[in-house]
């Protein structure tokens, strides 16, 4: 059965001699009737907003529509949710960074970097970075590692810094409870250029002093740290002489210990001047960058040494594609220590919204696994870069339980939007309605803390981080209504209807006045073939 | 003594029921023509006058099917195509574009067969 409803609309001019005008109808298949109160305006001031989810309708099939509203409102067609047919994917220029922060135990594995973009490495400093070059290795095969091709290009004069054996360890594996520990290091002519590094541990929260003493041109340069029981480099190299060296030139180490009240604390301290056999890129003072261009397949960082573990920072991993902006892709492989040690993995992917659209969603994908199957993201974060324009994004960090398969999921404020975290073997995704008035630019970031609390060191395998940006594919329309006089149209009529996009998601009705104002929505639709 | 206002209904009548909206419209001048055509009419001039600036109100309705050129019947400024017995109707705090974008000095009609022509503006003569 075929049911057809009709409107039929007068418009007629009543004058002193009568009246005259005509009428007119149209019938279909499908009718809509709203009537609603918008608030008026707040004490506040704030514009009051009235959300008509029902109309929906293809704005081809409309033959009638009548607006009406008792008071001045705005009202707009409201832009269709994340994930709808009609809204596309975020395109253009895109850049995304990642910034790792790592600790490379002893002999026990490596970091693996890799995006398959252009890129630029930054080190932010050179410890042992020779270990870094001579095994950043490429992998092939099944992993799907691609080959480094390219040339480390630091500056500076590498030959005029050769290699010393020996020198790596001036303070070792030393237990004190308090005091201060001094070791002198005698730097050959021209041989030591920085670069300083310190482990320490054993202890939660032990302050380390350090001064180091560059006997050759009587420069001092103290550095402090607070050592969290974690490895922790000090990089007091970068603060001394460029050009450090030279006959009998020294390198005094003293290590004042101030244990937290505790007395029977101890201090494990690793010391080394970084000047090996190795042959040494100019890395002082820092930082050492890597440039490779145009096709950087990866860099592959493994640490061989069987005894030392390394602090390395290895920041703003910059790639950059001028065609891959939707779903940036990585993959990263952390080795985290035994104990409480944790990494901190920042993906940034700037992005910029299409003028004339409304971004309507964000969801942000990764895929994480440990070397043992368990889930090791304790917490994750998408948010909306603070200094950008447009509304930010929030929500509480999700947490995945050690071995849990279950999923927390961030964000779902307001209209802001938030983080899917997923399991290596799970695709799911929560789009997350996106203030459909802000325009933003910038980017999204997604930040996640991995921990380790195991007592075996763990890899963690991070990968395909992915935010996407929905927005919606048409610019909705907004009228302005006059209290008191109806916006109606008709098919056939004289005018083209205001309304000419798809209604997908209802209205949303604004009043600035300080009246309620009952709106009334009448409209006929050809609902068509199913 | 002031001239009458006119007033304008709207409704429309849809299954839940009977919407009407109505509006009184009233200026300085108005403008009146009701011309019966007894033979279908070709580039027929009728004299009506007004600033488009002005425009309150216009209602033009036609018994038949109906061409309505502005201002000259070889290069009209606008043409108006009106079906029959369904008003043209705009008004100055409506949410449509005026289709009359020129001061009107004059209008030529062209119809195919003889029919009546009326059109009530209200203006306003001291904006």
């Amino acid at each position: 059965v075929i049911v057809s409803f009709t409107h039929t609309a007068i418009r007629q001019l009543d004058i002193a001699e009568g009246s005259f005008g005509g009428s007119s109808s149209v019938s279909a298949s499908g009718v809509v009737a709203v009537e609603e109160v918008v608030p008026a305006q707040s004490a506040t001031g704030l514009d009051s907003t009235l959300r008509i989810n029902a109309p929906r309708w293809d704005g081809s099939r409309l033959k009638s529509l009548w607006i009406y509203s008792t008071e001045d409102v705005t009202i707009s067609t409201t832009p269709s949710d994340a994930g709808s047919t009609s809204n596309s994917v975020i395109s253009g220029t895109s850049v995304a960074s990642f910034e790792l922060v790592g600790l490379l135990p002893a002999a026990s594995g490596g970091l693996r970097f890799w995006h398959p973009m252009s890129a630029t490495v930054v080190f932010a400093d050179c410890f042992n970075y020779e270990d870094t070059l001579d095994n950043a290795v490429p992998l092939i095969g099944s992993e799907g590692w691609t080959i480094i091709t390219g040339t480390w290009t630091a500056g500076g004069d590498n030959a005029s810094c050769t290699p010393v054996d020996g020198l790596n360890v001036a303070l070792q594996d030393i237990g004190i409870t308090a005091g201060s520990l001094q070791a002198t290091v005698t730097i050959p002519d021209g041989y030591f250029k920085g670069g300083v590094c310190f482990l320490a541990a054993e202890d939660g929260s032990t302050y380390v002093y350090v001064r180091l003493n560059y006997t050759a041109d009587g420069t001092t340069v103290d550095v402090v740290s607070v050592v969290d029981g974690e490895a922790t480099h000090i990089d007091g190299g970068y603060d001394g002489p460029d050009q450090f060296g030279g006959a009998n030139s020294k390198v005094q180490i003293q290590v004042v210990f101030y244990p937290d009240g505790d007395d029977t604390t101890k201090l494990s301290v690793l010391a080394g001047v970084n000047c090996d056999t190795h042959t040494r890129y100019n890395c002082s003072p820092g930082p050492f960058t890597y440039t490779q261009t145009p096709t950087f397949a990866g860099l592959v960082i493994e640490h061989d040494d069987d005894a030392y573990p390394e602090a390395m920072g290895l920041y703003d991993f910059i790639a950059s594609d001028s065609t891959v902006s939707a779903n940036v892709s990585k993959n990263h492989l952390v080795v985290l220590p035994a104990g409480e040690s944790s990494t901190r993995l920042t993906a940034k992917i700037p992005f910029a919204i299409p003028p004339g659209t409304v971004p309507v969603g964000v969801k942000c994908e990764v895929n994480c696994h440990g070397s043992d199957g368990n889930q090791r993201i304790s917490s994750a974060k998408v948010m909306k870069n603070s200094a950008d324009t447009g509304t930010g994004l929030s929500g509480t960090p999700a947490t995945i339980a050690n071995g849990s398969d279950s999923y927390a999921v961030t964000g779902g404020a307001s209209n802001l939007g938030g983080a899917t975290l997923l399991r290596s073997d799970v695709n799911r995704q929560i789009p997350q309605q996106w203030d459909s008035t802000s325009t933003p630019t910038g980017s999204f970031g997604v930040s996640f803390v991995v921990n380790n609390t195991d007592d075996t060191v763990q890899t963690v395998f991070v990968s395909n981080v992915r935010i996407t940006v929905y927005y919606a594919a048409y610019t909705p329309t907004s009228v302005t209504l006059s209290g008191g006089i109806p916006y109606r149209w008709m098919e056939g009529d004289y005018y083209d209807c205001l309304f000419t996009e798809d209604v997908e998601n209802g209205f949303t009705v604004v009043s600035d006045n300080s009246s309620d104002a009952s709106i009334t929505i009448r409209a006929l639709v050809d609902s068509g073939s199913p | 003594m002031s001239l009458p206002s006119l007033k304008l209904i709207d409704a429309l009548t849809t299954p839940e029921g009977t919407v009407v909206a109505g509006a009184d419209f009233a200026a300085g001048q108005n403008i009146d023509i009701d011309e019966t055509m007894v033979t279908a009419p070709t580039d027929r001039l009728v004299n009506i006058a007004f600033a488009v600036a002005n425009l309150k109100l216009i209602v033009i309705l036609s018994s038949v099917d109906m061409t309505i050129e502005t201002n000259s019947s070889s290069s009209p400024t606008n043409v108006l195509t009106l079906l029959a017995n369904v008003p043209l109707i705009w008004r100055y705090d409506g949410y449509e574009t005026n289709l009359i974008t020129a001061d009107v000095t004059r209008i030529y009609v062209t119809a195919a067969a003889a029919g009546t022509l009326r059109i009530r503006a209200v203006v306003d003569p001291t904006p």
